[in-house]
This record gives C-alpha cells, sequence and structure tokens, in this order.
C-alpha cells in the first residue's frame, strides 16, 4: 500500500514538472508565431483585369494574419486594413497552405489548458500521496 | 456649308447610336480562359479560416446599357470547389455537407438589377444550393470594355464584362448541416464571392 503511493507519488511529481516545463516552453513557442505572423490578403494575380480595368489583384476571401516565412509570396501593394498582398498563383504553385496565426492561437489555447489541468492532477497526487507524520498515542487507564 | 457637315456629322452619330443596341447579352467565359474567373466560398471559425474556390462557373448577364439595369443567372460547378486540403474536399463534396451528386450545381438568378451609381449595382435574385432556394441580396459591380486591342490581347473576343459579387449565406437556410466531427471548424455563415468575365454575344 505504501509503495503504490510511493509510485504515485513520483508519477503525480514526473507529471507536474513536465506539465510546468511545457507550459513555460509554450511561451516562446506561440510568440515567435506571434511575432511572424502577418496580416495578409491572398490575391490572384489577373493580367486580364490589370490591362482592362487597372486592377490586377483580385482578393481570394478576407484579409488574415498568416505565418508565410517565404518572402516571394509576397507581391507589391496593400490590400484592406493595409494587408500585405500575398500571391495566391504562388502558394498554389509551390503547394503551400499557410498557417493561421487564428488556427495557432487556438491549438495554443487547447494545449495551454490541457498543460494547466495536468499539472494540477500532477500536484494533487503528490499532495494526496505524501507520508503523513506517524501519530503515537498511548493509552492511560 | 460647315452648318451642313455639323448636320451630316450628328445625323451619322445619331444614326450610330441608334443602331447600337442598348441591350447586350454576354455570356461567362470558359474553355481556354476559364482560369480567368474565380467563386470563393469562405469560412469564418474560432478554429481557422478557409476558402474553397473554383473556376467552373457558367452563366450569361443581359444588360440594358440605356436603362443601368439588367439580369443573368450564374451556376457553379459544386464538385470542382477545392479548399486547399483534399481530406476537406471530400467531406465537403460528400452526401453530409453540400452532397455534390445530388444536387452538382450552386444557381444564382436575377429578380432584380438596380443601379447604385457608376459600376455598383444591388442585385436581388434567388440562389439555389443543396435543393433549396432562397432570396439574396448582393452588392455587385459590372464593368465594361468595349471590344478593342486590349480586349484582344487579354484573349477575349467581343466586348467585356467583369462581374463582382459577394453576399454571406446561412448554410442552415440551404438545409446542410455541419457534421459533428466538423462542429467549431466550418462557420455557420460562409462568405460566397465571384468574380467573373463574360464576353458580348
Amino acid at each position: 500500500m505504501r509503495s503504490a503511493s510511493k509510485v504515485l507519488r513520483k508519477l503525480g511529481l514526473i507529471v507536474a514538472v513536465l506539465a510546468a516545463i511545457a507550459l513555460l516552453a509554450s511561451v516562446p513557442v506561440l510568440s515567435s508565431y506571434e511575432s511572424r505572423a502577418v496580416l495578409t490578403q491572398r490575391v490572384q494575380v489577373d493580367d486580364a483585369a490589370a490591362s482592362l480595368f487597372g486592377d490586377g489583384h483580385r482578393p481570394v476571401g478576407s484579409p488574415q494574419e498568416l505565418v508565410i516565412d517565404d518572402p516571394k509570396a509576397f507581391v507589391d501593394g496593400k490590400g484592406e486594413n493595409g494587408a500585405r498582398l500575398v500571391s495566391e498563383n504562388y502558394l498554389q504553385e509551390k503547394g503551400i497552405y499557410p498557417l493561421q496565426l487564428r488556427t495557432v492561437q487556438f491549438v495554443g489555447s487547447l494545449t495551454r489548458i490541457g498543460l494547466a489541468v495536468a499539472l494540477v492532477v500532477g500536484l494533487l497526487l503528490v499532495a494526496l500521496t505524501r507520508p503523513r507524520p506517524q501519530v503515537t498515542t498511548t493509552h492511560s487507564r | 456649308m460647315k452648318t451642313a457637315i455639323t448636320l451630316s456629322t450628328l445625323a451619322i452619330v445619331a444614326t450610330t447610336v441608334l443602331a447600337a443596341p442598348s441591350v447586350k447579352t454576354f455570356k461567362i467565359v470558359g474553355d481556354r480562359l476559364q482560369y480567368r474567373n474565380l467563386v470563393t466560398v469562405e469560412s469564418e471559425s474560432d478554429f481557422e479560416t478557409f476558402t474553397g474556390k473554383t473556376t467552373k462557373v457558367s452563366g450569361t448577364i443581359t444588360y440594358d446599357f440605356t436603362k443601368k439595369t439588367g439580369r443573368g443567372a450564374v451556376e457553379v460547378d459544386v464538385a470542382s470547389i477545392e479548399t486547399g486540403i483534399p481530406l476537406r474536399d471530400e467531406h465537403m463534396r460528400g452526401a453530409n455537407w453540400l452532397d455534390s451528386a445530388k444536387y452538382p450545381t450552386i444557381r444564382f438568378v436575377t429578380t432584380n438589377v438596380k443601379s447604385l451609381g457608376g459600376d455598383r449595382f444591388r442585385v436581388a435574385g434567388n440562389l439555389t444550393m443543396h435543393g433549396v432556394t432562397r432570396p439574396v441580396v448582393a452588392m455587385s459591380t459590372v464593368r465594361y470594355r468595349a471590344e478593342g486591342a486590349a480586349t484582344r490581347a487579354a484573349g477575349f473576343t467581343g466586348d467585356v464584362v467583369q462581374l463582382n459579387s459577394k453576399f454571406k449565406v446561412r448554410l442552415s437556410d440551404y438545409g446542410i448541416k455541419i457534421p459533428a466531427q466538423s462542429a467549431g471548424k466550418v462557420a455557420p455563415v460562409v462568405t460566397l464571392g465571384i468574380s467573373a468575365y463574360a464576353v458580348g454575344q
């Protein structure tokens, strides 16, 4: 019985320590994505529109914060809310499906919640299985 | 003499203007020019924003240059919509979503077109999707370019019209239920956008 609680206590400690490390590590990882994300507008380069109507970029969807590490994907010009224009043609050609900051943050939040729960469970295990001081009782008649 | 020339010039101009048809029909380009069209479906949820795209769109637009109004019908091939993730495309075309086998097209037919000045129009019409027809209103731009060296250089034969339109659609209004496994990943309201070229017939 005592050895089982010893194992549980060790397990709780390991879980708590690992969860705490992962929680701390998630901060710079998320910050890294946030610093690389740029408000972008995906556009289809349209030479016909450019020559006929003087507007050569057709928006594909609405502006989003994307993580795009390839500088060649960007084209000249600005979109709605100052969004940088990204060539949809280039992304398609290179098979790039850009990471969305929204997805990173969503997954990051879920991961943090999971890690926080693991940390609490680990700490509870440690607390509940800690050796209790033995109480000596003396009976007097 | 000068008056005679002016009058004859006016007569020629008047004849030309009167002879020019005030109502013209344009057909959305296909085949080799199809890649110039773009239809998008954008879903914006907490998890992600994704945009389905296709160039497979067909239809006609009739425009009355005098009254500044028109009518038209546009059809989109559902099975050709791609979102960038093949598995998601498969799910989207499946029986639980758009069911492209049973409902192969999304169709929009105008009921009222009102000029808002310049190239802007308020277009009311009926949208048929997933076998359900409902009225929608879309703000659109229609830009016209008469046939010339520029249109020919761009690969078009005839006068060119560029149509741009965007409107929101609630999927449940069309009997489309988001499957449980995609809950939170697909927005209940999506934005449909169209940018297409049509040439005069």
